[in-house]
């Protein structure tokens, strides 16, 4: 019983010790801020939402792009939709999931989840992501979406889903 | 006057069934097999809701290849056939336990490596560095659970070959019929695809191979306790596991991938075979190899230990060189049918199979006059005057003259 314990659920426990965050939170000050986790870093945001301010994070082909509306007086499916549109302008052959997911952060906002797949129109890469959106108390909207090239997102989605779940939002 | 056939009786040193509720390994099994066996069954509802066509179709096509298997690894232990509950237990674990225990396993031990090399590097090598790992410790389980329940069917090598590579059988249909499913798009067409890919090209160098190595380690660790010492048999689970999990390894990983990529045209499919060849054969080549050296040892070892009663009430000299050729057992038996009939010939066999526990019993008993080999003995010696009984059936059994002249003095 001890082999099994430790050969089924061994690696979710060493997955994560090793996902602690390292350095400081990196982000929008006052609305939000992301802890890295090791080997994640800081890098420039290529086209940011509605020209909202963003920033990035990324490790290697994965990439966090975290982007605040400001101020943002809807709901988060609402902020999924316009996401969604943004979405369509960038990929090609767009597919997004069906249903909106509720999710909650460990601060305790909620918000929506959903995912896509398409075809990056400069590049001609499938990428395949998933999309964090939540509606601050303040007025803040924020999109988090976390991204890779096709076959790739599911090697970084639980870290991207630890910085989201743990992303200091005011 | 014709003798009454001796009464079946079961040898006091098996334990003969799967169902053994004072063993607390079987309480285990089975909550783990229920557990687990719920996680499975879910899978497969969705899976037949998915694609009803696709997925009846697979689970036939799966029928076609494991049946067969599954006879041909019964029938790789020479003198002794395992009972069918334990073997159906293996298989049963290997399909339901190991599978559904092994999917989150890999999940889990793929997002250490997701974390410690980067998405590229775990693109590539998490297959590899975690499946041959996780699925052989937990397949290699299944046969040391079967171990717990019925100590004393693991008389050797073998027995833990046969109990591995079944195992390894259930779990390769299971995770066929998920490939077949979620990777070739379980449609009838996808189905077709992904069996010529994974059974017709790939078959042969599959779970069957790798955990039919571990439970061979597993069988010579646990039925060698009294002949050899403890860091030999280390030595040898170890080295066999080694070379499942390797071979499991080299499988998985991007290594020696001479694999067509995706869409596949006329040439690739025959490529297909050619890379599932260079990555498997090595192991089908070493496997072999194990299975042919276990079963010489085996001979030897039915020879060794009916030395000493040749000539007895159990078992002549020629009634030995019969039994330690498994082809000319099967003549003898079929010449006695032919000759006397057919109760004749399920005597012969079923002499032939006592005189097997015979030697197991001469094994195992410090003592020549311990009661077990003495009622062993006697019952051979029943078998055979009810054998002789039989109209037509002496004439075979002439030659075993010298066991006629009589116990001699034990």
């Amino acid at each position: 019983m001890a082999t099994i314990l430790v050969v089924v659920l061994g690696g979710y426990v060493v997955a994560a010790v090793l996902s602690e965050p390292v350095g400081p939170p990196i982000g929008i000050p006052g609305v939000v801020g992301v802890r890295p986790l090791s080997g994640w870093v800081g890098a420039d945001t290529a086209v940011p939402f509605e020209g909202a301010p963003s920033f990035q994070l990324t490790r290697g082909n994965g990439n966090l792009i975290v982007s605040v509306l400001e101020p943002y007086r809807d709901d988060p499916a609402t902020l999924a939709d316009a996401y969604r549109g943004f979405l369509s302008n960038r990929l090609s052959q767009l597919s997004v999931s069906s249903t909106l997911e509720p999710i909650r952060l460990r601060s305790g906002q909620v918000g929506v989840r959903f995912t896509y797949i398409g075809v990056a129109a400069d590049s001609g890469t499938s990428v395949e992501g998933e999309v964090t959106v939540l509606v601050t108390p303040s007025g803040h909207g924020i999109v988090f979406n976390g991204w890779a090239p096709a076959g790739l997102l599911s090697f970084v989605r639980s870290d991207v889903r630890t910085m989201v779940a743990e992303a200091e939002v005011t | 006057m014709i003798a009454p056939t001796p009464r079946r009786h079961r040898s006091p040193l098996h334990d003969g069934s799967l169902f053994q509720p004072r063993r607390p390994a079987f309480w285990v099994y089975a909550a783990i097999m229920i557990a687990t066996g719920i996680v499975s069954v879910g899978q497969q509802s969705l899976f037949r809701q998915i694609s009803p066509s696709g997925w009846a179709l697979s689970w036939a096509l799966l029928a076609l290849y494991a049946l067969p298997v599954l006879f041909l690894v019964y029938v790789l232990d020479l003198y002794e056939r395992e009972p069918l509950s334990l073997v159906l237990g293996a298989l049963l674990w290997g399909a339901v336990a190991a599978t559904t225990l092994s999917g989150f396993a890999n999940d889990g031990w793929g997002l250490v490596v997701a974390r410690v090399g980067g998405p590229e590097f775990a693109a590539r090598w998490t297959a590899a560095l975690t499946a041959p790992f996780v699925e052989e410790t937990l397949k290699g389980l299944g046969v040391v659970m079967i171990y717990l329940i019925a100590p004393d069917e693991f008389d050797d090598m073998m027995d833990g070959f046969v109990y591995g590579a079944v195992c390894g059988l259930g779990f390769a249909v299971v995770e066929d019929v998920f490939y077949f499913m979620g990777v070739f798009g379980g449609h009838p067409n996808g189905v077709l695809q992904g069996f010529f890919v994974r059974v017709v090209a790939s078959g042969l160098y599959s779970h069957v191979l790798y955990s039919g190595l571990v439970g061979m380690g597993i069988g010579y660790f646990v039925s060698r306790r009294d002949r050899q010492p403890l860091a030999r048999r280390v030595l040898v689970l170890a080295g066999l596991s080694a070379a499942a999990v390797l071979g499991h390894f080299l499988w998985n990983s991007p290594l020696l991938d001479l694999f067509p990529s995706r869409p596949w045209s006329g040439m690739d499919l025959l490529m297909i075979p050619v890379a599932t060849a260079v990555k498997g054969l090595p192991l089908l080549g070493f496997a072999t190899l194990a299975v042919v050296l276990a079963r010489r040892r085996e001979r030897r070892w039915l020879r060794g230990a009916l030395a000493d009663e040749v000539g007895g009430p159990g078992i002549s000299a020629d009634e030995l060189g019969i039994l330690s050729q498994p082809r000319r057992r099967r003549a003898a038996v079929a010449e006695m049918r032919t000759r006397a009939g057919s109760r004749a010939a399920g005597l012969l066999r079923r002499l032939q199979r006592e005189q097997v526990n015979l030697a197991m019993i001469r094994s195992k008993v410090a003592a020549d006059d311990d009661p077990a080999l003495l009622e062993q003995r006697a019952y051979c010696g029943s078998i055979r005057d009810a054998l002789r009984a039989i109209p037509g059936a002496a004439p075979a059994d002439a030659a075993s003259a010298a066991a006629d002249a009589g116990p001699r003095d034990r």
